[in-house]
């Protein structure tokens, strides 16, 4: 994919409508692209050809100590400092509430002293109950899949790879059970970094974090096995590093999130549809490479393998839909082909209209790459006083009718509410009417709350905004982001989030997909596995073409 | 102990939340407080005042003079008075409660950098675009008289940003006002939660 595009050259088509793509359960289908966020970091580390270096490795022959991995990076060093513990197995938990893990990390900015890893090993272990500074720009930890860990250290030890199976249906060696940035226990806030150009795009130090604990997760047990067994001992086969990523449990913590920046979801899907439009608009294919994506995700779909019920449905009707969609190759001989694939997934389920989406940009990154430059934003604008009840009224009619929809007089429409748990601090979602708590509720219901505006500003035609919210400053939050909406039109989720129906899965893979996660594996309706970084380059293979690993397949 | 932005925000917003402020307004508390303790005030000791203060309903009136702002806590008077400034309802604000002049000023800095615009505070304080531009020592003891400044010219902030170093006494009564945000957790949320139903050793 060598072609070059000036900027005269690139039309799009009409974006997809917002009500359309911001519904939950379509933002819940949603897959990596190469706009996500690791796919971001990985090629700007490649076009760097950012050397890793291991400083620090001091690990006894169980593998418990400490490393420090160090990389340049964009004219400054980053260092993963890592520490691996002994844990009892009756202590080994992804549960937020866990106290202990096998490894904790931190990203380290710059290249940290020997009283700077001191300090570090004090407070990293015990994460949450820690102290940091803002040296440190991400906090984070990890459990082996231990079953799979001690496996590929037995099997390298006595001189053979481990087991395809398992590399294939478990693909990684840690799960991460949280990454935490901007400014959490002491970190640096975003706002040090923000301004690094190569740091500017979303959760940048969070992707960097996540993909140096995979190269500390290889070294790791290729390390035991070597004290196991040194002179027969041998190192993980390329290709079987390659497809062990990092696992990640994620709960709810997330959802709010989405909820709670709404400019930048906006800048996320804009850039995401962005890019589909210009793809659509082309003229230009190469079928050979397009070929080799279809087929790729092909065999990705037969590795995605999961026990829950529903998913499992959706995976089985995906591959139906996408071998029937692609049955012959007829759409790339069209005027504007993808413009064609396009319409030829809207026949088919949510799952297989993403997943074209997905390929299309995949195929199409001279013409789209420059979009992930976008996908931050900086302040999120703030309420505009001088604007009339009544442009606020038209832009509820305009922009918000989704929200007028639901009637909050039922309890299936006000079923459920969002609050911060006491034990972990962290969000969860309770049922209204049989769980406590509901007046500590977190304002994430958006479409009720714009609903309770319009019937104040019925009384209210002419007047000012700020004159309005003197007398009801409890709208001042929504007729915000009523003003948000009218600019960016990507911004809400257009959905009732208290919903019986709401189903925070949705969110969760919405932002996974963001970072780049795949292989969902949802465990209930608010909470899934995925890999990270399954496929991705390892550190000695950043170089030219090092980004090619959209929905990897493991191939012995 | 030393605090990050992003944690004396979150912990002020919430405190602020907890101690029965409205959610929008319990934001903007939270970025005064860290615009306070930024430039080197008790940003902390000015929100735990306000959260204490009086919470009712602001009351207006529209009269030559221009509006007068009375009733609620100093934060949300500062927000009206410079919501109804930028608006142009009038050219001036004078306030009624001037219990908490430095809520009064830090709420004003931050609405100050989002309308663009500065402001004078009798003569007491002015402010321009989120910078302080002038401060007597003698903050406003009754009325204070709110001007926007068409004349103030935006200030490019160069902000070097360090961790701030609050009093653990203080920060033990933010947490103990955001915890009444809190809900204790259900076994039906444990049972729900990632990483539940799961052998972890797997």
């Amino acid at each position: 994919m060598t072609a070059h595009y000036a900027h005269d050259e690139i039309q799009r088509t009409d974006l997809r409508p917002a009500d359309e793509v911001m519904r939950l359960e379509r933002i819940g289908s949603f897959f990596p692209t190469r706009l996500s966020f690791m796919r971001t970091l990985i090629r700007r580390l490649a076009h760097e050809r950012s050397h890793l270096k291991r400083p620090v490795w001091e690990m006894d022959a169980d593998g418990y100590g400490r490393a420090v991995y160090s990389i340049d990076y964009g004219g400054h060093t980053y260092s993963l400092i890592a520490f691996s513990t002994r844990l009892d197995p009756e202590n080994r938990t992804d549960r937020v509430i866990a106290e202990a893990w096998d490894a904790s990390f931190v990203l380290f900015d710059g290249l940290p002293t020997r009283e700077d890893i001191h300090r570090n090993q004090e407070n990293a272990p015990k994460q949450e109950a820690g102290r940091f500074t803002d040296r440190e720009l991400t906090l984070s930890r990890a459990n082996k899949s231990v079953r799979i860990f001690d496996h590929t250290v037995d099997a390298l030890a006595g001189g053979r790879q481990p087991r395809q199976k398992m590399v294939r249906d478990i693909g990684y060696l840690m799960r991460t059970t949280a990454v935490y940035g901007n400014g959490k226990f002491g970190i640096a806030d975003r706002t040090k970094t923000q301004h690094r150009k190569h740091m500017s795009a979303p959760f940048q130090a969070e992707m960097l974090t996540v993909w140096l604990i995979r190269t500390f997760s290889h070294d790791l047990v290729e390390h035991v096995a070597k004290m196991k067994n040194p002179t027969d001992a041998v190192r993980l086969a390329k290709n079987i590093k390659r497809h062990l990523g990092i696992g990640n449990s994620t709960g709810l913590g997330m959802a709010p999130f989405l909820v709670n920046h709404p400019v930048l979801l906006n800048n996320w899907m804009m850039v995401r549809e962005t890019a589909l439009a210009r793809v659509r608009a082309t003229k230009k294919i190469d079928p050979h490479v397009t070929q080799k994506l279809v087929q790729r995700a092909t065999s990705h779909l037969l590795e995605w393998n999961v026990q829950d019920h529903l998913q499992t449905k959706r995976i089985l009707q995906l591959r139906e839909d996408w071998g029937v969609l692609h049955k012959d190759r007829n759409w790339m001989s069209k005027a504007k082909p993808w413009d064609a694939l396009f319409a030829a997934s809207r026949l088919f389920g949510l799952e297989c209209q993403e997943l074209t989406v997905a390929l299309a940009l995949e195929a199409n990154g001279p013409l789209i790459d420059g979009l992930a430059d976008c996908m931050d934003c900086g302040l999120e604008p703030q309420l505009n006083p001088s604007m009339s009840t009544s442009e606020i009224t038209q832009i509820i009619k305009d922009h918000a009718a989704w929200a007028l929809k639901s009637d909050f007089t039922k309890t299936t429409e006000t079923a459920k509410f969002w609050y911060v748990s006491a034990e972990k601090l962290e969000p969860r979602l309770g049922d209204r009417y049989n769980e406590p708590g509901a007046e500590k509720e977190s304002p994430l219901d958006v479409a009720r709350q714009i609903q309770n505006l319009a019937h104040d500003l019925h009384g209210h035609p002419k007047t000012s905004v700020a004159e309005f919210l003197m007398t009801y400053p409890q709208h001042r939050r929504t007729t915000r982001r009523l003003q948000i909406l009218a600019r960016f039109p990507y911004a809400e989720i257009r959905d009732n989030m208290i919903s019986d129906k709401c189903k925070p899965i949705d969110m969760l893979r919405c932002k996974l997909s963001f970072f780049g996660a795949s292989k969902f594996d949802p465990k209930s309706d608010r909470w899934t596995r995925i890999t990270l970084y399954q496929g991705a380059p390892l550190h000695d293979e950043l170089g030219e073409g090092a980004d090619d690993w959209w929905l990897p397949c493991f191939a012995p | 102990m030393m605090r990050s932005q992003n944690e004396i925000v979150s912990m002020a917003t919430k405190a602020a939340r907890g101690a029965g402020h409205l959610s929008s307004l319990a934001e903007d508390m939270g970025r005064a407080t860290l615009w306070l303790c930024e430039n080197g005030f008790d940003g902390v000791g000015a929100l735990i005042e306000e959260i204490r203060s009086n919470n009712g309903p602001v009351e207006y009136q529209t009269g030559e003079d221009g509006i007068t702002l009375s009733g609620g806590s100093a934060a949300c008077l500062a927000v009206c008075a410079m919501d109804g400034l930028a608006a142009g309802i009038s050219q001036s604000a004078i306030l009624k409660n001037t219990e908490n002049p430095l809520m009064l000023l830090g709420v004003c800095a931050i609405m100050s950098l989002d309308l663009q615009t500065g402001v004078k505070l009798g003569d007491w304080a002015k402010l321009g675009h989120g910078e302080l531009v002038a401060l007597s020592e003698n903050p406003p003891t009754s009325d204070c008289t709110f001007r926007l400044l068409t004349k103030t010219k935006p200030v490019m902030i160069e902000s070097d940003i360090r961790q701030i170093d609050i009093a653990d006494h203080r920060w033990s009564v933010l947490e103990t006002l955001a915890a009444r945000t809190y809900v204790p957790a259900t076994a039906e949320s444990r049972t729900k939660g990632a990483g539940a139903g799961l052998t972890d050793n797997d």
